[in-house]
């Protein structure tokens, strides 16, 4: 009796299984041609020789990757990158916090009126909000006109062609990011909780240390790796800020890849720049996956 | 004195709407205060005044002799269970329980001491290492029990902390906390709109309806001597008459309702209010039903004849809708072992009650 019932079942759920994945076939189709046959392309040309000139000789070697890894200049670019990555997003996140927190505490006429000051830059087109940088940081841009104005410097900052001037477009450019995703975790920590901690004796200071920011610790990873993620391949920024003398990874990338035609080389980076940085990123995730704080691995 | 709350003449106002509305109140040390009443009555605002969470608009509040009107919530010294517990998710049972104690910067040994004895007093000393998440309601309000009694407070305050278990834990846990606050002679404003609740564990009772106390006083006060139609409706049920009061030459007094006579009894007489008009009640287990007049009745009790109109169990109480003849419907209640037999629609009965039964209410 029980076998025949133990057919019907296995039925059931196959037939359930194959529903369910039949649901998945149009994104994993689209997934699979434009994403992972391109890269599986790129992986091969990526042990390619490269033919002055733009011709690729499918003769299969390291010699991209050891010419990267080999130049001592390429390797100071692909830290700078992760460095930018690691200012950006640190400063994101003690930028980002406290309006994040704010936005959580108000009315909800505040909140809305938040929530489109954050969103508002993110339907502008980046090449706009970094012109506008343009302006802002240039020798005789607005900020260096206004310190020296006030008194405050006699000569302009050097804010524009260098880490610093990228580093501070790219914050406003990302920000948004950071603080949508704290802000999402904090809507849902209940806020009794930070009362119950006061009744027990913590200050307010406190008991927002103790109580809400260890609750809010996936929104700040997230945020980390989002915005972390987005410093490290932005382009037209650092491009039009940083200018052709301030290499970065994306930048490079694009230098070999299409300037110069050498794909192979172009692919060679980017997969040891994609290597690195699921490195990093899987670290992360590790490091502030808890069961305390409601995320499990 | 220490451990005694007044709240003298509080009011809260949210823009145009007073939640709690020129409020005194007393709680004595060591007694389990119960504030009861409806969604909105403005029970939970005073609980959160007294905590320290919202500042009344006017009036002052007192923890002994202390004036604390205006002292935040972390310098009062007061030990509170929320509605929905509150755990913190991200700690265990043992840090959760310790919190309060490290706040006060209490020794480790000390803490560990402590939490052991007090876990161990509730039942829970195997789950210290659990998380929040993996306890049942039950345990995670005894384990919000716990750690607001560990800090040892003068007061302990609780928001409905039964309101989200099921029916027979909330029977077991009420009467568990009731328990622990007398063995800790703590006392404690207790809020609820469960009336069963309030008349099961408390040893006085403020019955609140938008803002303003009804009544207050022992269950026993409530239950027998209701002072206004709301407590007499929210507490219990209640059968009301409505009508004119008469009194006799030889002092006894009556009430007219339809066409019927009411006897007063000697403490209701003694209530008799200025006004013509009045309004009395009488409890559902105060009055008697019968088939026929074979038993001794005495002469003094109210007696009408009526019809079933309905008859209900209530569990280990029947519960049956009279009307009385030439007058209004009654409920009555029961328990079955009382009567010889039960009754069915439509049948002919006797109802009779006590004279002192009947109760004014302003």
């Amino acid at each position: 009796m029980s076998k025949i019932n133990d057919s019907i079942e296995k039925k059931v759920e196959r037939h359930e299984r194959r529903t369910a994945f039949a649901l998945t076939i149009p994104s994993i189709s689209h997934y699979t041609i434009f994403f992972i046959i391109p890269l599986i392309a790129l992986f091969i040309y990526s042990f390619c020789h490269n033919v002055p000139g733009g011709g690729i000789e499918t003769t299969i070697s390291l010699e991209n990757y050891k010419l990267f890894l080999g130049d001592l200049v390429y390797l100071g670019i692909l830290l700078r990158s992760i460095k930018l990555g690691l200012v950006v997003a640190i400063l994101a996140i003690f930028v980002g916090y406290p309006f994040a927190y704010f936005m959580s505490i108000s009315s909800e006429r505040t909140k809305s009126l938040c929530y489109i000051l954050v969103l508002m830059p993110l339907f502008t087109s980046v090449v706009v909000r970094t012109y506008g940088w343009m302006i802002i940081l240039g020798r005789t841009g607005i900020l260096n006109s206004f310190l020296i104005k006030l008194g405050l410097i006699d000569m302009p900052l050097k804010l524009m062609y260098n880490f610093t001037g990228v580093a501070i477009a790219l914050l406003e450019v990302l920000l948004p990011y950071m603080i949508l995703s704290i802000h999402s975790v904090l809507e849902n920590i209940d806020q009794t909780l930070e009362l119950a901690a006061q009744n027990l004796g913590a200050s307010k200071l406190k008991s927002f240390f103790l109580i809400t920011v260890p609750l809010s610790i996936p929104g700040i990873a997230t945020g980390f790796i989002i915005v972390f993620s987005l410093t490290v391949a932005a382009f037209v920024t650092p491009t039009l800020i940083g200018g052709p003398g301030f290499r970065l990874i994306s930048t490079l990338i694009y230098e070999k890849a299409l300037a110069t035609l050498n794909w192979p080389l172009g692919a060679a980076i980017s997969f040891i720049f994609l290597i690195v940085m699921i490195i990093f990123i899987t670290t992360i995730n590790r490091l502030t996956t808890s069961e305390r704080w409601g995320t499990i691995k | 004195m220490l451990g005694s709350i007044k709240l003298k003449k509080i009011t809260k106002k949210y823009k145009s709407v007073i939640a709690v509305n020129n409020l005194d109140l007393e709680v004595k040390k060591g007694e389990l205060f119960c504030l009861l009443g409806p969604s909105g009555c403005g029970k939970t605002t005073t609980l959160r005044m007294i905590a320290g969470f919202v500042y009344p608009t006017i009036g002052e509040i007192y923890i002994g002799n202390k004036n604390i009107t205006t002292l935040p919530p972390y310098k009062r010294d007061i030990g509170m269970v929320f509605q929905d517990y509150a755990l913190f998710p991200h700690m265990t049972v043992l840090e959760n329980v310790a919190f309060g104690l490290k706040m006060r910067k209490v020794s480790k040994e000390k803490i560990k001491e402590k939490v052991d004895k007090y876990l161990r007093i509730v039942g829970l000393e195997n789950l210290k290492n659990r998380l929040p998440r993996h306890l049942s309601g039950g345990q995670q309000q005894r384990v919000a029990l716990v750690r607001a009694l560990i800090i040892e407070p003068n007061i302990l305050l609780c928001d409905e902390p039964l309101s989200n278990l099921d029916a027979l834990l909330r029977k077991q846990m009420r009467l568990e906390i009731r328990r622990i606050q007398k063995e800790f002679g703590i006392t404690t404003v207790f809020v609820t709109h469960d009336q069963e609740e309030a008349l099961t564990i408390a040893d006085r009772i403020g019955v609140m309806k938008d803002g303003t106390m009804m009544q207050c006083g022992s269950d026993e006060e409530i239950y027998n001597f209701p002072k206004n139609r709301f407590v007499a409706d929210f507490i219990g049920i209640s059968n009301f008459f409505t009508g004119e009061i008469l009194t006799e030459s030889n002092g006894n007094s009556f009430m007219i309702v339809d066409k019927i006579k009411i006897k007063l009894g000697v403490i209701a007489k003694e209530n008799i209010p200025k006004n013509k008009e009045a309004e009395i009640i009488v409890r559902p287990e105060k009055i008697g039903i019968t088939k026929n007049l074979n038993s001794p009745q005495s002469g003094e009790d109210n007696l009408f004849s009526g019809k079933v109109i309905n008859i209900n169990r209530l569990g280990s109480i029947i519960e049956c809708k009279v009307k009385i003849e030439d007058c209004q419907d009654v409920i009555i209640h029961y328990q079955e072992k009382n009567q010889t037999r039960s009754f069915e629609e439509n049948e002919s009965v006797f109802i009779m009650w006590k004279p002192e039964d009947c109760r004014f209410i302003s």
